[in-house]
């Protein structure tokens, strides 16, 4: 438990000891945004249908973005080895990690998801639904992206493998997270709720134990 | 006896970097790896950590085997090639990071004490990315000060020092080795330690491919 106390307290020290991580994050979101609306022009109708898919495509790429911030600096500098080598165990490194991230990932979203409804004329009651999605989908997108992190490391030379082997997991995420079920019925919100928290269930050991064996693959 | 490598063999990147590697380490001693670069010094510290597994063969820090050891930090202290210091944290953060992680105990005033040694005191406030190679050294080595493990592993603690520092730096190994410690230290060059005692470790010409080749052609 010390541990655990020890290493989230140095992640978050180390995240917000300067703010790059979440300026990237918050300057990619605004950017993409405005990239799409001055590329789709001014009709409203057309904006409102298109903003739900917009701010996930935005949002899955600055996660993968943000992401390689967590893993590349602690790489480069020695500390992953060293925190390896005073006793901490991959699985409690991967999984502070993820626990920072997605705090890091989610104070921004607080506010880009609301700023994007202006954008978008939408009215502030209508982006609950994509808030309360995004929320329930980000744990599990977070430990994928972090893995996808990891492995970027390991795969020094050739990194279009990373998202070879690690885009597809995003995919059933995304379809269960984006499905409007207003429009045709697929799901009710609380068979999304439970899809996505059962994703997240399978995720969590999964990314736990491949997070794992991919730090200790590291020093290899 | 503080450290006991047995039989060590270690194939790395379809090389063999050690082939029935012994070595002992007692108390009050310094040994030092000396050998080119890609020799395998930086590699036998690994092994000695835990970082990689040799292939067959043993290590043993006090009589236990690494594998063994639950709580590594307080077995052995070690600075590896790398510095481990983060550039948004200032000298005194990260130091002070260091000793919560390995679960050292410090209070303020002691940690002015250590940093004057190697004469950073005034850089306590200093973010570590305005620092020099040297100075970022320097603050790596004022780790060893804050520490009470017995056995220091050393990976070119002597790279960019320069001769004061380096002067110093072999005060305290020495200072190390009258206690009941024990050190074990890696350089390219010979660091010319009076009491340090030397290994010479040389480069294997045996490649693990071609010894798989020779085979294959024999069947």
């Amino acid at each position: 438990m010390n541990n655990l106390k020890t290493l989230l307290k140095r992640e978050f020290l180390l995240a917000f000891s300067n703010f790059s991580s979440i300026f990237t994050y918050f300057s990619f979101f605004l950017l993409a945004l405005l990239i799409f609306i001055f590329s789709l022009g001014s009709e409203v109708e057309k904006l409102q249908t298109l903003h739900q898919p917009i701010v996930w495509v935005i949002f899955l790429f600055s996660l993968i973005l943000i992401s390689e911030h967590f893993v590349l600096e602690d790489f480069a500098d020695g500390s992953l080895r060293e925190l390896q080598f005073l006793g901490y165990s991959g699985e409690l490194i991967f999984y502070t990690k993820s626990i920072v991230m997605l705090i890091v990932v989610m104070i921004p979203n607080l506010f880009l998801i609301p700023i994007s409804s202006v954008f978008f004329k939408i009215e502030f009651t209508n982006i609950v639904d994509l808030s309360i999605t995004i929320i329930l989908a980000a744990p599990t997108l977070v430990l994928i992206s972090l893995l996808s992190a990891f492995f970027s490391v390991q795969i020094k030379k050739n990194r279009f493998f990373q998202f070879i082997i690690i885009i597809p997991f995003f995919i059933p995420i995304i379809i269960f997270a984006t499905s409007p079920y207003e429009k045709y019925g697929l799901f009710d919100f609380e068979q999304k709720f439970f899809i996505l928290f059962g994703l997240f269930l399978i995720t969590l050991p999964l990314s736990l134990i491949l997070g794992k064996l991919s730090i200790k693959e590291i020093n290899n | 006896m503080i450290l006991e490598i047995n039989s060590i063999y270690l194939y790395r990147n379809k090389k063999q970097i050690f082939d029935n590697f012994n070595l002992k380490l007692k108390k009050k001693q310094i040994l030092l790896l000396v050998g080119e670069n890609g020799v395998g010094k930086s590699s036998l510290m690994d092994m000695i950590v835990g970082l990689i597994q040799p292939n067959s063969g043993n290590v043993f820090i006090k009589g236990l085997h690494t594998n063994e050891i639950c709580d590594k930090k307080k077995f052995f202290t070690y600075l590896p090639h790398k510095d481990s210091l983060k550039d948004n944290l200032t000298v005194e953060q990260n130091l002070t990071l260091w000793l919560e992680l390995s679960s050292e105990y410090f209070n303020a005033k002691d940690l002015d004490k250590k940093l004057k040694f190697f004469g950073l005191l005034g850089l306590k406030k200093q973010l570590v990315k305005t620092l020099s190679h040297g100075q970022r050294k320097k603050v790596s080595l004022t780790k060893l000060l804050m520490t009470n493990t017995d056995l220091w592993l050393l990976d070119e603690p002597f790279n960019g020092l320069d001769k004061k520092s380096c002067d110093l730096l072999k005060i305290l190994l020495t200072k190390k080795i009258s206690g009941e410690g024990a050190v074990l230290l890696s350089s390219h060059i010979d660091p010319k330690i009076k009491e340090g005692k030397k290994v010479f470790l040389k480069k294997k010409i045996k490649n693990y491919n071609h010894r798989f080749f020779d085979t294959w052609e024999k069947l």
